[in-house]
């Protein structure tokens, strides 16, 4: 392994490093909120508003995540929707994750017991509040273990955004490699990098699951 | 003569092309506590569930304290159903206990007391928390305010299950076999709670397969079979001066279950 | 939008599918393979299968694919085995889905309830029937629907290899885009295959899990 050469490009891998955590955050920001809307508005009695949210979460799962970067990036100014790399990079993320979120949130309301729901009515509580304190609660803790794994999915994602040349860590140290001969060097930092992002988020993933879910803990 | 609290006439009530109840009539006096007995499957929880309108009845009337629960009469007499804010106003003021306690899992046993008192009485937070600790003292589980619900036996699950309900001061409580889901030794505190109840005079109607209790605290008993009230009476005609042959085999099949 | 391209293209796209094809199921067959020793080392009971298993797992999972192909890529090279680009990309693909399969597998046999394994231990069976025929068939059904999952995945996952070079649908619809100056055109068509094969895979994993659902 080369140290010079990573210590020369340490600058433009910190800012690699720094957009892969950035393009990571938001897209997945923006597939939590996209997925919720869609869990939600999944549960409309309009037969047509379900068959459309069908729709688009099946085709956002049933293609790959680079084809449709290169749909938004590539094709988008077709259509007169011109992105940076990043925007579309990012826009991309939300849309494939939010078809993951939006089916772990609505396994997670549905797991939430009718009881539940039929106790809240029997005292008179209004259907914003059953929402609120007693469905968004329950579907949030049996949700949450898909949604830690579904993060970390994602973060191996962000590596796809180099293709289209979002300038993050893998894109940089493409560029470091090509431009110093040092790819085989460079792609096993690569791996590594990764192995131990994907182990410490796991991890971490799995502390925020205990306090979730603590309370589930019973006497026996 | 009072109105009763609980009025219903010739309900009836289908799932499909299975008909669960076929006519029934029931009233409920105020202070009176009534015990529906009859074999699984007989209609006796869908009966229950019709008087907070949480299964919708199709045909008949369900009335508390002489008003109309699920839907709304027109000019010309056609039913509508009910305004959701005024169905749940009058759900405020009937108390269900279930079989399975249907307590929030993720909120403490004060937590599950206090939040209806909030969210639906609006009262401030501090007095709701002061009326859902002084239920539970009145259950007698003032010391396991702070438990989460899957941390207490079933037993005093449903104790806080009955503090949540009170806690709304409702006019009447409804029960659905408040006991079935209990393990035997646990059943007896959960009974002596609604004892109290009784004989401080609330208005129940209690879905229930704990015969003694049944014999010992009820005002009436009403047995129901294939969806219709078969006897209805005190608890001695029902239990030993019944000539309904349902009847007699429904007890004796429990007597014999039931004998060492 | 031009359709010409969609009709112009169909022929190409439909080749470089059944390429995606033969690709994801040569992955998917020889990470079966892997993911079974994985899992019986994972399940051996002795310290050192169970440890490896357990980092391979680990490494192949926290790696991403991408990465891994690149790796591979360039591994090869430097030590002077200059091997076709598709040996590179279906052991990618096989490793990767390797480590999948082993969780999958392991999981289905955790599924199987113990009190199988001790009903035929106290019938008298030995260990090979009890694997053979206890255990390992009712496992076996568990683990076809998220295996049929693991499929569609990995035929996304394949989309990748396309970064070395193989005419597979992504680098086909690519290789359209740049001749046609028609990116939208040529992507969604390419797409469109992807989905196409998807929800058929999709549809099959549901009847399989429903007819396993009915336990025939």
């Amino acid at each position: 392994m080369d140290w010079d050469v990573l210590i020369r490009y340490a600058p433009s891998l910190g800012r690699g490093f720094l957009v892969t955590i950035a393009c990571w955050a938001s897209g997945c920001a923006l597939g939590l909120a996209l997925g919720f809307a869609v869990a939600l508005a999944a549960g409309a009695r309009s037969l047509a508003l379900r068959a459309v949210l069908r729709v688009y979460v099946e085709i956002l799962r049933g293609t790959p995540f680079l084809m449709q970067l290169f749909i938004l990036y590539a094709g988008g100014p077709a259509v007169g929707l011109r992105l940076s790399a990043t925007e579309a990079g990012i826009l991309g993320l939300g849309l494939y994750s939010s078809a993951y979120f939006s089916e772990i949130f609505r396994a997670g309301f549905a797991a939430v017991p009718r009881g539940q729901v039929e106790a809240a009515m029997s005292v008179g509580m209004a259907p914003w509040d059953i929402l609120a304190r007693v469905r968004l609660p329950n579907a949030l803790v049996a949700a949450t273990p898909p949604i830690v794994n579904t993060l970390i999915v994602m973060s191996k994602e962000t590596v796809v955004l180099s293709i289209i040349t979002v300038p993050e860590l893998m894109y940089q140290m493409q560029t470091m490699a090509a431009e110093t001969f040092t790819a085989f060097d460079a792609i096993f930092a690569m791996a590594v990098f990764y192995w131990c992002l994907v182990e410490v988020v796991s991890r971490l993933g799995r502390r925020v699951e205990q306090r979730a879910t603590a309370f589930l803990a019973s006497r026996a | 003569m009072t109105v009763p609290m609980i009025a219903m006439r010739a309900v009836g009530k289908s799932f499909g092309a299975h008909q669960v109840l076929r006519g029934v009539d029931l009233d409920v006096a105020p202070s009176e506590v009534v015990c529906l007995i009859g074999p699984s499957g007989s209609g006796k929880s869908t009966l229950l569930r019709c008087v907070n309108f949480l299964e919708p009845y199709d045909e008949g009337e369900v009335r508390i304290a002489g008003e109309l629960i699920g839907y709304d009469l027109d000019s010309e007499g056609e039913r509508r159903p009910m305004a959701p804010s005024r169905l749940r106003a009058m759900r405020r003021e009937i108390g269900m206990v279930f079989q399975h306690f249907n307590l929030w899992p993720h909120m403490t046993a004060l937590e599950n007391v206090s939040e209806p008192l909030r969210r639906v009485r609006g009262l401030p937070k501090g007095e709701a928390t002061d009326r859902a600790a002084a239920m539970l003292r009145r259950v007698g589980l003032a010391d396991k305010a702070g438990a989460h619900p899957l941390r207490l036996s079933g037993g005093q699950q449903q104790r806080v299950a009955i503090a949540r309900a009170l806690a709304m001061q409702p006019r009447l409580m409804l029960f659905d076999e408040p006991t079935s889901a209990l393990d035997p030794e646990l059943v007896g505190e959960v009974l002596e709670v609604m004892r109290a109840l009784a004989a401080e005079g609330m208005t129940m109607l209690i879905v229930t397969h704990e015969m003694g209790f049944a014999a010992h605290v009820a005002s009436r008993i009403a047995f129901i079979d294939g969806g219709r009230i078969l006897e209805s009476g005190p608890p001695r005609r029902v239990f030993h001066e019944s000539a309904e042959p349902r009847v007699r085999q429904f007890l004796q099949t429990y007597h014999d279950r039931n004998a060492f | 939008m031009r359709f010409s391209v969609f009709s112009h293209s169909f022929g190409y796209l439909a080749h470089a599918a059944g390429v995606t094809l033969a690709l994801s199921l040569a992955g998917i067959a020889l990470g079966f393979v892997i993911g079974m020793a994985v899992c019986v080392a994972r399940l051996s009971g002795k310290p050192w299968p169970e440890r490896l298993g357990a980092a391979y797992v680990s490494v192949f999972r926290g790696v991403p694919l991408l990465v891994l192909l690149l790796f591979i890529y360039y591994f090869l090279a430097t030590v002077g085995l200059d091997v076709p680009a598709l040996v590179a990309a279906i052991g990618g693909l096989s490793l990767s889905s390797g480590a999948y399969q082993a969780e999958i597998l392991r999981g289905a046999l955790n599924a199987v309830p113990r009190g199988q394994g001790e009903a035929a231990v106290a019938l008298g069976y030995g260990a090979v029937d009890r694997w053979r025929r206890i255990l390992l068939p009712q496992a076996v059904r568990i683990s076809v629907p998220p295996l049929i999952n693991e499929f569609i995945l990995l035929i996304k996952a394949s989309s990748l290899v396309s970064v070395v070079g193989i005419a597979e649908l992504t680098r086909v619809s690519m290789n359209i885009a740049s001749m046609t100056y028609r990116p939208l055109e040529a992507y969604l068509a390419g797409g469109f295959f992807y989905l196409v094969i998807n929800l058929t895979l999709a549809g099959l994993g549901s009847l399989a899990e429903r007819r396993l659902a009915r336990g025939a």
